[in-house]
């Protein structure tokens, strides 16, 4: 009896965790677009980044610090502009899949110009690397959307006006 | 059974935000507030509850129109998360709540 006292509006359990687990969904799903220019940067980025280790030493320490804090103000960036920082670990299943996937294709590309680099030269690395990067980035992006709608689908969200949560 | 139910997290809206904290490293009010849809002083009621109860911790960020507020989860938040979903998974799976509450009642009775 003082079971039920405490909870005297008990919602329907199966409906609680399905609406809790929908706005777990919604955490990897909804926020801004990707930047447009980011495409851009990233060639750029890449192209100057990996030209700079034909150059000295110390023009190589400059850039990679450059290079890190370029990336460190991008994330903090989007994370600001997004409002979430979502945990990869607890992502649905189709997000964690497109996530790892871009993890093997990015470490594949960087070991491509690795090799172009020390085997051909370091143009051709740099413009290697400025493609590379870009299209990598864009094949995330577009595989990161239909394991997003997956998602949503196998939560049962139907809509971007869906909540996701209950009352 | 329903004595595995965490009462914090019985409300349906504290769950989903809950659940959205369970699956984040941070997350910022409007965020939260635009995906459940909620009003800023339901929200505000509502993290109070959860900050409260030791599941979150509050960082706030920036000046004038920058201000953000970020929560983050805390392991004791993650863990009364987990209990609660095995809990309503529990009663799901069980015949009806009305029916668990009288085996309860009796059981205690």
């Amino acid at each position: 009896m003082e079971t039920q006292a405490a909870y005297p509006n008990l919602p329907d359990p199966a409906e609680a965790a399905a609406s809790a687990r929908r706005a777990q969904v919604l955490v990897y799903t909804r926020g801004p677009a990707t930047p447009r220019w980011l495409l851009v940067a990233t060639g750029l980025w890449a192209t100057l980044y990996t030209a700079s280790f034909a150059a000295g030493d110390w023009v190589q320490i400059g850039a990679q610090l450059v290079g890190a804090a370029l990336i460190g103000a991008f994330v903090a960036y989007q994370q600001k502009r997004r409002g979430v920082v979502p945990s990869m670990s607890a992502a649905p299943t189709p997000i964690r899949s497109a996530f790892r996937l871009w993890l093997l294709v990015y470490g594949l590309s960087v070991v491509a110009v690795v090799v172009v680099f020390i085997g051909v030269n370091w143009w051709v690395a740099s413009l290697l690397a400025g493609v590379a990067l870009p299209l990598v980035t864009w094949d995330y992006e577009r595989r990161y959307a239909i394991a997003g709608r997956q998602a949503e689908a196998e939560a049962g969200i139907e809509s971007a006006a869906e909540p996701g949560a209950g009352e | 059974m329903l004595d595995a139910l965490d009462p914090v997290l019985t409300p349906p809206k504290r769950l989903a935000i809950m659940g959205m904290l369970g699956a984040v490293s941070q997350i910022e009010f409007a965020f939260v507030r635009d995906t459940l849809e909620l009003s800023d002083s339901d929200l505000s009621k509502q993290m109070k509850a959860i900050v409260d109860a030791g599941y979150a911790t509050v960082r706030k960020t920036g000046k004038g129109a920058d201000r953000q507020t970020w929560y983050s989860p805390t392991k004791p938040g993650k863990t009364a998360l987990d209990r609660h979903f095995e809990a309503l998974s529990a009663l799901a799976n069980a015949p009806a709540i009305g029916d668990a509450a009288a085996v309860e009642a009796s059981g205690a009775g």
